[in-house]
């Protein structure tokens, strides 16, 4: 035996006696009493569903024993995850089992909410519609189904007839809308995550897909794993996740993302490298007017190059920090029409208050390069909420749109609408109600100084954590007379404990449901278990006060033969009373009411299939086309000869062109600054965001043990040399505060994420340290979307003045 | 005592030690691995960070027992014609721990000690292909690779070190679906079905191999070819006709 062997034999016999000794010795974590079952499996039923998280649309199987949801798994059958899910789909099912659920109504009595019963509650509602129907609101979200938006949308805008319906979407992801309608004319992304597949290069504007949209990022990296190429571009403020996967991370200074767009668009031009048989054949040149419009005014493609010739490399990096070279790199990939280049943007573009002008000049750039409409060429937007499309953009509940991408200023749109509603001509309005921002501003006013909003009712979201600046746009209205706040939702909220009048909802598969993702899909999916105590389904939650004021006689509830606006007739053609709640499951109201929002969704080739379809699919993309077969074809590439079957001349062809020509718009939009930097009483920038744990204002999230303990709370993540400048240790509590509000904090030095110097991040889901008393509501013109991403702050230790 | 002694004696008691070490290890229960069970992320960071040169010379940290000169030496290969000994109890047990760190039977499981938050993942190093260290046996993922393994895999403490007080877990009322004791056999003797669904659990030796818990292993290793044998269920990988609606 040489020492070689001896040492061995040695260490492993060591090692063997202590991995005995450690056995023996006992685990804590094997104690008895885990369940275990000898039936593989066959008790429990399994259904699909999408996800009831963000706006990627990964469908889940739900295992359902007993009336309850015991396990969920990846649908293996659904093209957009493919069987995988994130961290947060595969805890979705413990989202419904948080030991505070709401179960029954609730009215504030001297200050303290109390039990009531469902008809009072429906009473209540019903009064102050009477009361003021002009000042009566709905504030909603992403997060509604499209039955429920489109209930709700329909109440609004036929029956109070006052527009006054908003979505947190508005605060997520307008500017996204904008940007398509002012380039395509029509909403939405062209392509689809198919993209993702044969993209070359991806570029994430201002994006960390690996927290915030991870089943998406794993389809791009995993590629990796089977051999193939893609490049990756994080292009950002902060070192993230992402970045590590990345095989260029840019950083740029807060809002020079424009100046480094128009840097790429400049050296196209400047080289001659963009696509000019592209750009001739179905593109138009636009640029801004004061005040801005969606339509801007035409320039030439000299007056084009002219305005970007200050845009050069070098005076690029001056104002985003990212190198010369860096823009070049940038430039020369988007002059080779060999590669295939996709972009991915979510908030990051869309929080901004110069969010169209980024939207139009990164779809500007495919455009002008020419890298659209061939798969994995494609400018695309993610959404946040699962139905953001779907509900807000598709079924239009926005202060200005109608289902169907109508918009209520238009006589031609209100016109269809009544038509397909059966209302008396002009009973829609043609000014749009109050966007977010705006609604709740007049909500936190007394009525006579502007505040002509006195009632709001919330929907699946939670304004008093989302809202900017939610010390002046929420919670002023708590201590205002005659201002009432209406809740439904599924958990005590700070939106929830802070209302009037609270209703408890069910959620997720607690009820038949149908979302759209981010790349036009319309999902579908069946009530499986029954929502706990008296929790009710939003939808009829709205139905139901809808009746209500019908039997009060409010004018507005009928249709011009006098007929309930949502009537639904049963298979033999009578009418149901599903506004009681025992009968609301004798007909498929969802059905009902999509197979009725199915006629909005021709005018602007958004078609829909019927319902049956996507029973049958996990969803389906829009535009959907009956075949002669009479079967339902998807589309997954708008605008292109090759997939979308409404092009009938050109390779592409904008079909809904701004300027009715069949032609996108190539817009220029100068940098302009931001509306508050940091200075030397607010030195740093404060940025907000999400973690990939929790979702939204972690309501549901932070209620699934294994995501809240995983992050269990806020934290302000700082650069080691501020910290160290300031003399703040790693987990010391701070005061974070801004012009507007302060909140305390614990610092997490090298953490999830790298600030660069100078600038803070702070996520936005911990309900107890809610940052958005800190944000700044200054908001894009056009989009009305708030900036979350940048606005001046400074950090404190407790217990020190401020300087 | 001369040198040519001293090696004799060196010999004798190392050879008593590994008859020792085979005893116990092989004969005796079969124990020589435990699972990580993963202490407060705070404990691993708060070691001192040192040079490698200074690592060799003085062993530290949570690892300490596993460095030293003989770390490298390790044999890699497990012994997979080793009698495999294992009880009813020993199952219970393993399921048992399985269960702390999982929501239902075929979630993600929960990461039991501390890692870089920030940095892409190197969780491939050690849960590729599995490995022992110290005693303690880092498993090897059950499915085919994906690179961004935090996406669905978390810490299950907080993880940020240097905070004073965490808040505590929220309470739930979701009972999670179980693990199943074990395949039906069609007769005494058959060789089990497949009691769970193989989506993402496609690797059965991440589980039932030389290096799974004790009470959950194959007693054959050395054959590969797991369904030659055992039938995955359809219904449970969503295949084939289901009573579930489409």
């Amino acid at each position: 035996m040489d020492r070689r062997d001896f040492l061995k034999t040695t260490a492993l016999a060591a090692a063997s006696a202590a991995a005995y000794r450690l056995a023996q010795g006992g685990d804590s974590a094997a104690a008895p009493g885990t369940r275990v079952t000898d039936a593989p499996g066959g008790d429990v039923t399994w259904d699909k569903a999408p996800c009831r998280f963000c706006g990627t649309g990964c469908h889940v199987q739900v295992g359902v024993r007993g009336g309850k949801v015991v396990a969920i798994a990846g649908d293996d059958k659904a093209e957009v995850n493919k069987g995988l899910l994130c961290v947060k789909g595969y805890h979705v099912g413990l989202a419904l089992y948080g030991k505070d659920r709401l179960t029954r109504p609730l009215l504030r009595k001297n200050g303290k909410l109390e039990p009531i019963t469902w008809d009072q509650a429906l009473d209540i509602v019903a009064d102050r519609v009477m009361q003021n129907p002009a000042g009566f609101a709905i504030y909603g979200s992403g997060q509604w189904t499209i039955p429920e938006g489109y209930a709700a949308n329909k109440l609004i805008k036929a029956g109070l007839a006052n527009n006054q319906i908003d979505p947190n979407a508005r605060l997520c992801m307008a500017s996204a809308v904008t940007g398509f309608l002012s380039t395509y004319g029509v909403d939405e992304p062209a392509g689809c995550y198919d993209d993702l597949d044969a993209a070359d290069v991806i570029i994430m504007w201002g994006n960390n897909p690996a927290e915030m949209h991870p089943v998406l990022f794993s389809r791009i990296v995993d590629r990796r794993s089977r051999g193939e190429d893609v490049k990756i571009i994080d292009l950002t403020t902060r070192r993230t996740r992402t970045s590590g996967f990345s095989q260029h991370t840019l950083f740029f200074k807060p809002q020079s993302d424009l100046a480094i767009a128009n840097g790429i668009a400049h050296l196209l031009v400047e080289r001659g490298t963009f696509d000019r048989a592209f750009v001739d054949a179905y593109c138009n040149f636009r640029q801004r007017t004061e005040p801005p419009t969606l339509d801007g005014q035409a320039m030439s493609f000299e007056q084009y190059k002219a305005a970007l010739a200050d845009y050069t490399p070098e005076k690029v990096e001056e104002i985003s920090g990212v190198s010369a070279a860096d823009i070049r790199m940038l430039a020369d990939l988007f002059g080779n029409r060999d590669l295939k280049i996709t972009s991915l943007w979510c908030m990051g573009m869309n929080q901004h208050t110069r969010g169209t002008a980024i939207n139009d000049l990164v779809h500007g750039i495919h455009l002008l390069s020419g890298h659209f409409g061939r798969p994995g060429d494609a400018p695309t937007s993610l959404t946040g909420q699962p139905s953001a499309c779907g509900t807000v953009r598709e079924a239009g509940t926005l202060a200005h749109a109608l289902p169907g991408g109508f918009v209520v200023a238009k006589p031609e749109h209100r016109q269809k609408a009544e038509e397909i509603w059966n209302l008396p001509a002009g009973r829609i309005k043609d000014k749009p109600g109050y966007h977010t921002v705006e609604m709740w501003r007049r909500f936190s006013k007394p009525a006579d100084q502007g505040g002509d909003i006195d009632t709001i009712w919330v929907q699946v979201t939670n304004p008093a954590r989302s809202l900017p600046n939610i010390n002046e746009l929420f919670e002023p209205s708590r201590k205002l007379p005659g201002k009432f706040l209406i809740v439904s939702d599924v958990y005590p909220t700070a939106t929830a404990m802070a209302a009037d009048l609270v209703l408890p909802s069910a959620m997720w598969v607690e009820k038949n449901g149908m979302f759209g993702n981010s790349e036009r899909r319309t999902q579908q999916w069946f009530k499986m278990v029954p929502p706990p105590g008296e929790a009710r389904d939003d939808c009829w939650q709205t139905l139901a006060v809808a009746r209500r004021l019908y039997d009060r006689g409010l004018p507005g509830m009928k249709d011009k033969d006098g007929k309930f606006l949502f009537d639904i007739k049963d298979a033999a053609g009578k009418s149901v009373p599903f506004w009681e709640w025992p009968r609301y499951y004798d007909v498929n109201v969802d059905r009902a009411l999509f197979e009725e929002y199915r006629k909005f969704s021709r005018f602007k080739h958004k078609d829909l299939a019927p319902y049956d379809e996507y029973v049958k699919a996990r969803g389906l993309r829009w535009p959907v086309v009956e075949q002669p077969d009479g079967s339902w074809r998807e589309t997954r590439f708008r605008f292109s000869k090759h997939d979308d079957p409404y092009v009938t001349k050109g390779e592409h062809q904008f079909y809904h062109s701004v300027t009715k020509d069949d032609r996108a718009l190539i817009w220029f939009h100068p940098y302009d600054p931001p509306p508050e930097s940091p200075d030397a009483d607010y030195p740093l920038w404060l940025c907000t965001g999400r973690v990939i744990e929790h979702w939204h204002t972690g309501t549901m999230t932070m209620r699934i043990p294994q995501l809240q303990r995983a992050m269990p709370e806020a934290y302000v993540e700082m650069h080691r040399d501020d910290a160290r400048a300031l003399g703040v240790q790693d987990g010391e509590i701070v005061i974070v505060e801004s012009r507007r509000g302060s909140l305390e904090l614990p610092v997490w030095l090298d953490g999830r994420a790298e600030p660069a110097r100078g600038s803070v991040f702070v996520p936005f889901f911990d309900e107890r340290l809610a940052i958005n008393r800190a944000t700044l509501d200054a908001h894009d013109p056009l989009s009305k979307q708030p900036d979350y991403k940048k606005c001046a702050v400074r950090v404190r230790r407790r217990g020190k003045a401020a300087p | 005592m001369s040198r040519q002694r001293g090696l004799e004696v060196g010999l004798v008691v190392a050879l008593s030690v590994a008859a020792i070490g085979l005893v116990t290890g092989v004969t005796g229960t079969g124990r020589e691995v435990r699972e990580y069970v993963g202490d407060r992320p705070a404990a691993q960071s708060e070691v001192e960070a040192r040079g490698y040169a200074d690592m060799r010379a003085a062993p530290h940290g949570p690892n300490a027992a596993a460095q030293g000169e003989w770390f490298d030496q390790l044999p890699t290969g497990p012994d997979v014609f080793a009698p495999v000994v294992q009880t009813a109890e020993d199952r219970a047990a393993a399921l048992a721990r399985r269960a702390t760190r999982r929501a239902y039977d075929g979630a993600p499981p929960t990461i039991p000690h501390a890692i870089d938050q920030l940095a892409v993942p190197s969780c491939l190093a050690c849960h590729d292909r599995g490995k022992v260290i110290a005693g303690m046996t880092a498993p090897r993922m059950s499915h085919a690779r994906h690179d961004s393994c935090v996406q669905c895999h978390v810490v299950s403490d907080d993880p940020r070190r240097a905070v004073a007080a965490t808040p505590p877990a929220p309470e739930t009322l979701f009972v999670g679906l179980e693990s199943v004791r074990g395949g039906e056999r069609a007769w005494p003797g058959a060789p089990p079905t497949t009691p769970h669904s193989t989506l993402m659990r496609e690797r059965c030796d991440a589980c039932h191999g030389t290096l799974g818990a004790l009470g959950m292993r194959s007693t054959h290793p050395w054959r590969q070819s797991c369904v030659q044998c055992h039938a995955p269920s359809a219904a449970l990988d969503q295949r084939g006709p289901t009573a579930r609606r489409p």
